[in-house]
């Protein structure tokens, strides 16, 4: 069987707080769950690894033709009214070293870095 | 490469510090106008010391200032005071006599309808426009007490009614604090989600918006004359 194509997501969260990898994985299943149901998560099939907590950035691995709806999901993660915090997506490409190489990738770890 | 604009963020805080994090964060985004909200009060220093905070970071500032009116009267009177001084003129609507008059009227530049209230957007309204119709997505992200489905099949019905009339859709973000701003990218997402096709939610996030600004930012140029006519040249008495 052929391989699904895939995109990668470099995604960033700007909350006052530390975001954990597993807190931010939970908020993107449920956010997708809320949004689009079941089907909507296993077609987009999302992937969380490379997370760094001090730049709060990490890459999401979807299928390639569910970027939109992943952007859409990401975009209404929106934290809880005590703890605000939104994501948004700081670049996209077809494979994880394409991203890691790109600009917007070092700059997330030049954030990290000095705060 | 496409630059992108979202034409509602309000300022809960005017000091230099939350302007500059808006400013950064707003170009991390990848968007290259914001339209701040302001007060029909603001004077021209605090303009200045604005445009001067996100001039710096590279991020393009335009003024808008919205209106709430409460009769045709009210709406008429707030824009012969307002529409020379801003670059965005917007309408809240909360009755069916201001949205007609709203809608008519070219000194409006973007009309919306809150799901919160109980105004729709009619196919009666529709087919008069002139002006621009606006979603915030911030009523999608923060639904209050109303349910998440039903604020989006009211936007659903909105997108489909402007698209059957042609009118021109702005996606904006809505935001009044940091963490409501949204990226432009995962706006025009949001705004396939109601219906428009990629190319329109795209449109929606930059073509639209840039147009009504390079419109209006020319209406207020001093050579702007009248619809078609601008001063060209003047000629000196030396």
């Amino acid at each position: 069987m052929r391989r699904r194509p895939s995109r990668y997501l470099l995604v960033r969260v700007l909350a006052e707080t530390v975001v954990p990898e597993e807190t931010f994985r939970l908020l993107l299943t449920e956010s997708i769950l809320k949004l689009l149901g079941e089907a909507g998560l296993a077609e987009i099939d999302p992937r969380l690894f490379n997370w760094n907590e001090n730049a709060s950035t990490g890459i999401v691995k979807c299928t390639r033709d569910s970027v939109e709806k992943l952007r859409a999901s990401i975009s209404m993660i929106s934290g809880s009214p005590e703890k605000p915090m939104c994501a948004y997506v700081r670049a996209v490409s077809g494979t994880s070293k394409g991203l890691k190489t790109k600009e917007s990738w070092h700059s997330g770890q030049d954030q990290a870095t000095k705060s | 490469m496409r630059k992108f604009a979202d034409l509602h963020v309000k300022l809960p805080d005017m000091s230099d510090e939350f302007l500059k994090r808006l400013g950064q964060l707003a170009k991390d985004m990848g968007l290259s106008l914001l339209g701040v909200v302001v007060s029909q009060s603001i004077d021209q220093s605090q303009v200045n010391r604005i445009r001067n905070v996100f001039s710096a970071i590279g991020v393009d500032v335009a003024f808008r200032v919205d209106l709430y009116p409460r009769s045709r009267e009210q709406l008429l009177k707030d824009l012969r005071r307002v529409r020379k001084r801003f670059e965005i003129v917007a309408v809240e609507c909360r009755s069916p006599r201001v949205a007609t008059v709203a809608f008519r009227d070219r000194r409006v530049d973007i009309v919306s309808f809150p799901v919160k209230n109980r105004m729709k957007f009619s196919r009666s309204i529709a087919r008069l426009h002139r002006g621009s119709l606006e979603i915030d997505v911030a009523q999608l992200v923060s639904t209050g007490e109303l349910t998440r489905h039903f604020v989006l099949s009211r936007l659903r019905n909105e997108v489909s009614t402007a698209k059957t009339n042609h009118v021109p859709i702005v996606l904006s973000s809505g935001a009044d604090n940091l963490f409501v701003l949204r990226a432009p990218r995962e706006v025009a997402a949001l705004g396939t989600l109601l219906g428009l096709e990629v190319a329109e939610a795209l449109d929606s996030v930059s073509l639209i918006p840039l147009a009504i600004i390079e419109q209006n930012r020319a209406k207020l140029s001093p050579e702007y004359i009248t619809v078609g006519v601008k001063l060209a040249k003047v000629k000196s008495n030396a």
